[in-house]
């Protein structure tokens, strides 16, 4: 449903780390992991993986067999610092945001009852010191960025991610 | 992708001997003065329902309540029959989604049992993990016959959401969308009815690939999150916006919601739900405009401080306008460690956005954001908020496409003084083919 960015480039001579890790990686996910996780997410979602490279970061999409796009941004250091999404289903949360997956539900969790006020089914913002998630869309339209602030490479905005 | 299904003919007299539907003061006929037909002459279906803005179901003082969520009574009967039937109140109204779900808890077991079980290919029962964007609903897909207002809908596919038969095999796929939301405590409504501008909740993506992550197929009472395989569903047997398969007034909604006080909205508020566009004397589109909606997602283009959004929206399932504006502050956080993203702006903010359709028609809207500490505190306890809204976020990396590219959520607060139009893909209308919406 989604094309991918024109400035994709297929293949870096990052896949070659990919592989090498891959067969020591553990099968989870990647938020705050190393790039190496990259490819457990793949198997995971039955995706297909490409590669490209940004001034200040790199860029891993994995097409998950449902359709949806999920881009998983790496620091120079190798650190999967934040998360994104797009798509017509959500994509395995528990997967990509690994570590923090207990940490995003008990924040959806805690805000449904804060103050009292129940929050709708469809929109999810979590703001705390060590995640930020917002998530929006409908049926046949979700998207959403996850991201580790602590990760985020100096100099780098997060705005300036695409 | 459109079901037409007809009515037996007792079914239709039970029908014309009215079922919850109709009159309320507050609500007034959309389009009335254009309409086209006799309106309210013996015949025509009874196209209108009560739609209640208030706390949701099994509030008490300590549960929370719901803000800016409406409700409607809709009646689930077994199929074929006329007497083994229940009226469920407070299923909340969602134009961000498509058909019935309802929480399995609330059925009696009478109904529960006779519903027809959908199985997949191989046999085994369907079950879907439905997403939403907050968590997950798992649950059974079966069939049921459905009356709101006076329409009726015979053998429509929808979700008993929580069915105890599948509920120690939800797959890890599933569960690791988000939080589960498989009980009332959780859903805060007794069921949802999605109305939105599709007739089928996924579409071709689920009708064409196994790994939909939507629709499984699973032995009933089994336990194991390896249970489940994903499986291919037709278009026909997804769950299905039971507006599709009504035998009139089938080509879309209209959501009204009356205009409420400001400052501080109203405790409650009383709308309506109307069937139909342009088929009877009360729904006619008058002057709305018309803005079509993207065939493949149903969103819009929503121009906001200069910067169109392409994946915009009009979700009565969303509690509040979200948006991207960091000129506006959000609220301090409460202690918890998480800060708020609730708007809250020094003083009441009066905020303008154009709302473009694929079409090419724009639509200018005037909109308020108030201070949402001093709604839920001056104002504690009002459900009905026309100024409530919250940060999308300042960040435009996961937008579909480009840096441009994102959305403007219009959630209920939008909808309070409007007469909002929805049209289905597919359908025909005064107003042209869905997927629209009008307003």
């Amino acid at each position: 449903m989604k094309a991918f960015s024109s400035t994709l480039s297929v293949a870096l001579a990052l896949g070659t780390l990919l592989l090498a890790g891959g067969a020591l990686a553990p099968a989870k996910a990647a938020l705050g992991d190393r790039v190496a996780s990259v490819q457990a997410d793949q198997a995971s979602m039955k995706g297909q993986l490409r590669a490209r490279s940004e001034p200040g970061y790199s860029v891993q999409e994995i097409t998950a067999a449902s359709g949806t796009l999920v881009r998983e941004y790496v620091s120079p250091s190798g650190m999967v610092f934040a998360v994104s999404w797009s798509g017509p289903a959500m994509p395995n949360l528990q997967q990509t945001l690994g570590t923090y997956f207990a940490q995003y539900t008990t924040s959806v969790r805690s805000r449904m009852t804060a103050r009292g006020v129940h929050p709708g089914h469809n929109h999810v913002e979590v703001h705390s010191p060590s995640l930020i998630v917002h998530a929006g869309g409908h049926m046949r339209q979700y998207f959403g960025l996850a991201y580790v602030p602590a990760l985020v490479p100096q100099n780098l905005s997060i705005s300036d991610l695409h | 992708m459109r079901k037409l299904i007809f009515l037996g003919l007792a079914q239709a007299l039970l029908l014309l001997g009215g079922c919850g539907g109709g009159g309320s003061g507050a609500v007034t006929s959309p389009g009335s003065t254009t309409g086209k037909g006799s309106g309210t002459g013996s015949g025509q279906t009874s196209n209108v329902l009560v739609m209640t803005v208030d706390g949701g179901p099994n509030v008490t003082p300590t549960s929370g309540y719901d803000v800016d969520t409406p409700f409607i009574t809709v009646t689930v009967c077994a199929p074929g029959s006329t007497t083994n039937c229940q009226t469920i109140d407070h299923v909340e109204v969602d134009t961000g989604s498509y058909g019935l779900r309802i929480i399995s808890s609330v059925m009696n077991s009478s109904l529960a049992s006779a519903l027809h079980q959908e199985l997949g290919t191989d046999g085994n029962p369907l079950v879907e993990c439905t997403q939403f964007i907050d968590g997950f609903s798992w649950g059974s897909v079966k069939t049921a016959d459905v009356q709101i207002a006076g329409e009726s809908a015979s053998g429509v596919p929808m979700q008993v959401i929580g069915d105890p038969s599948f509920q120690n095999e939800i797959p890890t796929a599933c569960s690791g969308t988000g939080p589960e939301e498989d009980t009332v405590a959780e859903f805060h409504a007794n069921g949802i009815l999605g109305v939105g501008p599709f007739g089928d909740d996924c579409g071709s993506g689920c009708a064409s690939k196994a790994a939909n992550t939507f629709y499984y197929t699973c032995p009933a009472n089994g336990t194991g999150t390896g249970n489940c395989g994903g499986v291919a569903v037709s278009e026909s047997d997804q769950v299905t916006n039971p507006v599709v398969a009504f035998q009139t007034d089938n080509n879309g909604v209209i959501v009204q919601l009356p205009t409420i006080p400001d400052p501080g909205g109203a405790a409650t508020a009383t709308g309506s739900l109307t069937f139909g566009i342009g088929t009877q004397g009360n729904n006619g589109l008058g002057s709305a405009t018309v803005l079509t909606a993207d065939p493949s997602t149903g969103d819009i283009t929503t121009t906001y401080k200069g910067t169109p959004l392409a994946y915009s929206y009009f979700d009565t399932g969303s509690n509040g306008y979200y948006f991207d504006d960091s000129s506006i502050p959000t609220c301090p956080s409460t202690g918890s460690g998480s800060s708020s993203t609730w708007f809250c702006p020094t003083s009441e903010l009066s905020l303008t956005a154009t709302n473009t359709g694929r079409n090419g028609t724009a639509s200018t809207v005037n909109f308020h954001i108030a201070n949402a500490n001093t709604l839920f505190s001056t104002y504690q306890g009002h459900t009905a908020l026309d100024d409530l809204g919250a940060s999308a976020g300042d960040e435009s990396g996961y937008c579909p496409n480009s840096a441009t590219d994102c959305s403007f959520d219009f959630g209920l607060p939008f909808f309070f003084g409007r007469n909002v139009y929805v049209a289905i893909a597919g359908a025909n209308t005064e107003g042209g083919p869905g997927p629209y919406f009008a307003y």
